[in-house]
């Protein structure tokens, strides 16, 4: 073999290169058709949503369209919900139409008018025709005359002068003539086309539907069109995005962006009816879409501020992760994941479970200055804070915006005050029911004493907290001192009165009596959730040391306790005696005698060790204990809970719950030591929430992410509303629904009476029925209006303000917040009040609105209703209008018959509108009645003034 | 075994239950009405008694006695034992008779209603009087929920009540509840509202017929206001006239 190397056959010079070239220029364009495809096609994932979309549209679309053709060409019956007018009749009944139209117009009158057109056109051609003879002969003499003057023919001059002059009267006349005709003639036909108004009508309807028609048709042909090219190739995809500036600012108040792309793939979330089996998931439209994102648009609010997620993502999977989500955010290092999917175990591991109640906790954001908002879409989120707010959890933990934090918050503290309780109860007492109130009351609030782990410290804990507080309590108070009548005339009452007006005055508005744990929860709307408002007072008798402090507390609760919420029920001395005859019998749970519990009492290590315990376990957060007004709150501030991540919560030991924020918080609030540990303890005590109070603190506590929120998107509160908010915790916390139903909710006190008639009056709509000065003036001194019924409404321990707080609330529901009512006598008409009167008569109101507001026989009671010398007084003049027309509507069950038998709409809403025949026959005479009674008991007060202004406002004019 | 014989067992039994899912469907549905075929319905008749002598109750009128008298007769009232207003009806009838059109009328007159029980075929409809020169109300409620609740204030007037709904929907079942809310405590009156026509209450001699009732297994229910429910099970041949009585027990006072 040689060395030398072998030489090609060809040099490389000459050597084709073709192949090689032609197979990367092909892979270059295959390239660049794939680079192509793959950025409009598997890129855009959101686009196959798009494409749905328009699938999806395009066949609604063309039903549509086949619908309203069908129905056009009269192949299909008339919609009978579609109100006549507002939709274009079909075609074959507009020509029906138009014949008969034709026809009618046959009359001889109308043949009399068409032959005098004719005779009239004739006469006017005449006419014509003279006037155009006598303006040439004008022109021909003017010719001629002109000729003379200019060639001096003197003699023609003359005659030519008078032809000319009679020239212009024949033009005038003529003219005249001619306008005379013109003038009847289109008189005549101006007759003619009014005889041919309903012809023309139909004849443009016609015409109209006819373009329609054919407008239509061509639609159908454009959707009907097969696509050369797929959607799913064809679109291009837009990402469809809303950008908001300044939603978020940063810790540093500099506006943040928000760039929301969900309705990329969620095309049509804003659009009406994508709902129904046909429609995926994705495509479907929001929930509650006209309530919710009319309040809240999506080009102000988008979508993250309520949903959270990852707002700028467009891609819901990722390699390698078919479960990983990034437009949801449901990734490891995302903050805030879209709300209602359930977290387990770890961030890669989602459960597709949903919890949609979760989102509520995003209301919070924004609306965090009211207690309540009324949506249904926010009831886990308002129970969840009436649990916060009533069970006193702000005593130990601070809030933004909730509890002593929150908008009219009325500084009274949730349990009772232990200023004054040496003389309330023993010693004894305290120490059984600190040590388990939930075996005197299975629905207390107040949580039991648990120990740390050491169970020999109870009891001399126990002891000490009875010593202690004995020890900072006033031995008395002024009404006990200053009455020194002795303990036995206290309990000289009649216990079997007492007992009947115990259950007949009021008092089970609020307390129960003996309903023991088999009885507990039985009827409902009883108390405040699974919780009471007020003790059951079965055991009163063990409970209380002794029946002077009962009767002094029954009389006038405030003077024991100014900060209590207790009322008077404005009982007499008898009264409260036998009450408390009755209430000293009730001893339905013994209370040991604890063994060496008197000599420990006045023993200062133990009283030493009990101010310990007191304010070791923050007892002073929901009780005012002297000498402990100014402790801070125990625990940790909630303010930014929602936004723990799960590795900032203390799991302890605990691997059974999984390490999410759902799950920690909820094992919280079941078992609130239950991530304890030896060196770490935990001071929360149980409150044995049922499973959804659980839930719904937790929703609130989500909602407490303390999220920076710009000021154009939180909800402010008018004065007037915040004041509407305020009386409504008033109206929470005075318990009203106890005895009335407010809203159709409420009204406990209703199960026990015999007929549910003899019960207070119902509350629905109270802002439109009454008089702000007059409710406002009730509220601070009450003077019964129904004084047949045994019930009581009690006198509230309210200032002024306090009680313009409750007529604002309800006012403010029924959107008046106006404090006045103006009654100007010379507005009303007095023939009016005339009428009225007759039909006052007539329809016998008297029968059951006595003329007398006290005394009321037996047989009266039955049917008694308010005095009507009253109601000018109490009642705003719109409300005679609407509760006479239809009291059902307002009052559930109410005694009042209906004299006017309304319609109702599919609400249920009776209607009062001069459309409807039925409403237009009853509101005059409604009306009547109440200028009758708007005058009705100031008869002097109006004398000579009536009708003196414009007549009476009236319903639907205003 | 041809294959035409396997198969034929399955089919048999496919169509049986075939048969019974639709009779089972068809019997949850609402009240079907046929003709009356001649001769081949059957009729139900007989008395209700109660089981010891009652004396009936005597309301005191404790309002307006000019025009409502003094006293009105209440509780159980049973001459001879026999017991008068007390409906008589069959629980569930499928198919039947025609429903019957024309209105019910309950009359208030000296301020108590009359009849003091009656019958109502869903749809049917009710006329309302009142005969007395005073206020009367009249309320109609169903298990504690009021349908209505309308005033009459003048004397002859009549009122025209479509039939009964509860709601927006038809009220197909169930005892309604008449009283007066004008102080006259003690007005009542009661219907038992069916779906069917298979309805009627006894007359003062205790006595009650059903006619035209297509043969078949009934439960068969007795209600009086103050008496309360007793029912017993009756099967009726093609063409019989049966007769049923009962004796209701008279609860201790």
């Amino acid at each position: 073999m040689s060395d030398e190397p072998t030489r090609r056959s060809k040099p490389v010079e000459q050597v084709s290169l073709s192949v090689p070239f032609f197979v990367a220029a092909l892979a270059f364009f295959l390239f660049t058709l794939w680079t192509v495809f793959d950025e409009y096609g598997p890129r855009r994932t959101w686009k196959q949503y798009q494409a749905q979309f328009t699938a999806l549209e395009t066949a609604r679309l063309q039903k549509d369209i086949e619908a309203e053709l069908a129905r056009l060409q009269g192949s299909t019956p008339a919609d009978p919900s579609q109100k006549e007018g507002e939709q274009l009749p079909p075609l074959p009944e507009i020509q029906q139409k138009l014949a008969e139209a034709r026809n009618a117009a046959e009359t001889p009158e109308f043949k009399k008018i068409e032959s005098d057109i004719q005779k009239k056109e004739r006469e006017l051609f005449l006419a014509t025709q003279d006037w155009k003879i006598a303006k040439s002969w004008d022109i021909e003499h003017a010719f001629f005359y002109e000729e003379a003057l200019k060639h001096k023919h003197e003699h023609e001059i003359a005659e030519l002068k008078a032809k000319l002059d009679k020239d212009a009267a024949d033009i005038a006349r003529t003219g005249e003539k001619m306008k005379a005709v013109e003038t009847e003639l289109a008189d005549l036909r101006k007759q003619k086309d009014t005889l041919l108004t309903e012809v023309a009508k139909w004849e443009e309807l016609e015409k109209t539907v006819s373009r329609e028609l054919l407008s239509l048709q061509d639609k159908l042909a454009r959707v009907k069109k097969p696509l050369i090219v797929p959607n799913a190739i064809w679109y291009d995809g837009t990402i469809e995005q809303v950008v908001l500036r300044g939603y978020h600012t940063n810790e540093f108040s500099e506006e943040q962006y928000t760039v929301d792309r969900c309705m990329t793939c969620h095309f049509s979330i804003d659009k009406a009816g994508y709902t129904g089996e046909d429609v995926p998931k994705v495509l479907e439209t929001h929930p509650d879409r006209e309530a919710l994102l009319g309040k809240h648009p999506v080009k102000q609010f988008a979508c993250t501020p309520c949903h959270q997620g990852q707002g700028v993502a467009v891609s819901t999977t990722t390699a390698g992760h078919t479960d990983l989500d990034e437009a949801h955010g449901l990734l490891e290092f995302w903050e805030h994941p879209v709300l209602g999917f359930v977290q387990s175990g770890n961030y890669h591991d989602y459960k597709e479970e949903r919890d949609p109640t979760y989102t509520q906790a995003s209301c919070f954001k924004c609306h965090s200055k009211q207690y309540a908002i009324e949506s249904p879409h926010a009831e886990v989120l308002n129970a969840g804070r009436e649990y916060v707010t009533k069970l006193g959890c702000w005593g130990c933990h601070n809030m933004k915006d909730v509890g002593d934090g929150a908008v009219g918050f009325t500084g009274k503290k949730v349990g009772p005050s232990l200023a004054r309780i040496a003389g309330k109860v023993s010693a004894d007492w305290i120490v059984s029911w600190v040590d388990h109130p939930q075996a005197h009351l299975p629905r207390s609030r107040m949580p039991h004493y648990e120990d740390f782990g050491d169970p020999a410290k109870k009891a001399d804990d126990l002891k000490g907290v009875a010593a202690f507080l004995l020890s900072q309590s006033e031995k008395s108070w002024p009404a006990i001192e200053q009455d020194k009548r002795p303990e036995s005339f206290f309990r000289s009452g009649n216990a079997g009165r007492g007992e009947k007006l115990f259950k007949s005055v009021g008092c089970m508005g609020c307390h129960a009596l003996g309903e023991r744990p088999e009885n507990w929860g039985k009827k409902d709307n009883l108390f405040f959730r699974e919780f009471d408002v007020a003790p059951d007072l079965y055991n009163t008798g063990n409970k209380i040391k002794s029946a002077k402090w009962i009767y002094h507390w029954v009389k006038d609760p405030q003077s024991y306790d100014p900060t209590t919420i207790m009322p008077s029920l404005r009982l007499s001395d008898q009264e409260a005696l036998d009450i408390t005859a009755f209430l000293v019998q009730q001893k339905g749970k013994d209370v040991p005698a604890v063994e060496g519990l008197a000599e420990k009492l006045s023993d200062p290590e133990t009283i030493k060790r009990g101010e310990w315990v007191v304010r070791d376990y923050g007892c002073y957060g929901c009780h005012q204990i002297k000498g402990m007004e100014n402790e801070g709150k125990l625990s940790v501030e909630l303010t930014a809970f929602g936004n723990k991540k799960p590795y900032e919560l203390a799991f302890g030991t605990r691997t059974d719950v999984p390490g999410t924020w759902e799950d920690w918080t909820l094992e919280k609030l079941r078992n609130p030591r239950g991530f304890q540990t030896e060196r770490q303890l935990s001071k929360m005590p149980s409150f044995h929430f049922s499973e959804e109070g659980a839930h719904a603190i937790r929703v609130l506590l989500k909602g407490f992410n303390a999220e920076h929120v710009g000021e154009k998107w939180l909800r402010h509160l008018d004065p007037n509303a915040k004041a509407a908010e305020e009386g409504r915790q008033l109206v929470e916390q005075f318990n009203c629904k106890g005895c009335h139903v407010v809203d159709h909710k409420g009204g406990r006190i209703l199960a026990y009476l015999s007929n549910p008639q003899f019960g207070p009056p119902q509350l629905n709509n109270l802002g439109e029925k009454l008089q702000p000065e007059w409710f406002y003036n009730f509220l601070l001194d009450v003077k019964p209006v129904r004084t047949w019924l045994d019930l009581r409404m009690p006198s509230f321990p309210l200032d002024g303000t306090e009680a313009r707080k409750i007529v604002q609330y309800f006012g403010g529901k029924a959107g008046d917040l106006d404090p006045f009512t103006h009654f100007d006598p010379g507005t009303i008409d007095p023939e009016n009040v005339k009428k009225g009167k007759q039909i006052y008569e007539t329809y016998r109101c008297t029968q059951c609105h006595f003329n007398k507001t006290s005394g009321y026989t037996e047989a009266e009671k039955a049917a008694a209703a308010p005095s009507l010398q009253l109601a000018h007084k109490r009642l705003k003049p719109e409300w005679f209008v609407k509760w006479i027309g239809s009291p059902g509507y307002y009052w559930d069950g109410v005694r009042m018959p209906s004299f006017f038998y309304l319609e109702t709409d599919k609400n249920g809403k009776p209607i009062l509108d001069h459309a409807n025949q039925y409403a237009a026959q009853a509101i005059p005479q409604l009306e009547a009645l109440r200028d009758f009674l708007l005058v009705y008991g100031r008869e002097g007060e109006v004398q000579g003034k009536l009708g003196t202004k414009r007549k009476s406002y009236s319903l639907n004019e205003k | 075994m041809t294959l035409a014989k396997k198969l034929r067992a399955p089919l048999q039994a496919g169509a049986t239950g075939a048969f019974f899912l639709l009779a089972a469907a068809v019997s949850s549905l609402a009240y079907e009405a046929k003709p009356v075929p001649a001769g081949e319905w059957g009729s139900l008749e007989g008395t209700v008694s109660v089981d010891r002598p009652v004396t009936p109750v005597l309301l005191p009128v404790t309002k307006a006695p000019e025009i409502c008298g003094y006293q009105k007769v209440g509780g159980v009232v049973a001459a001879d034992q026999r017991l008068k207003d007390a409906a008589v009806y069959l629980d569930e009838v499928p198919v039947g008779k025609p429903l019957p059109v024309e209105p019910v009328r309950l009359d208030q007159q000296r301020c108590a209603f009359i009849p003091r029980v009656f019958t109502l075929a869903a749809g049917q409809p009710l006329v309302v009087r009142n005969s007395d020169d005073t206020l009367h109300t009249v309320r109609a409620e169903v298990e504690g929920l009021t349908l209505f609740n309308l005033a009459m204030p003048t004397k002859s007037q009549e009122l025209w009540k479509k039939p009964l709904l509860r709601g927006s929907e038809l009220l197909t079942r169930g005892r309604v509840k008449f009283s007066c809310e004008a102080g006259h405590t003690w007005m009542e009156s009661w219907a038992v509202v069916l779906s069917h026509p298979y309805a009627t209450v006894t007359s003062d001699d205790g006595r009650f017929r059903i006619d035209d009732v297509p043969p078949g297994t009934y439960h068969m229910i007795f209600w009086h206001p103050v008496l309360g429910e007793s029912s017993q099970s009756i099967t009726l041949r093609a063409g019989e006239n049966l007769r049923v009585n009962v004796t209701l027990p008279v609860p201790d006072s």
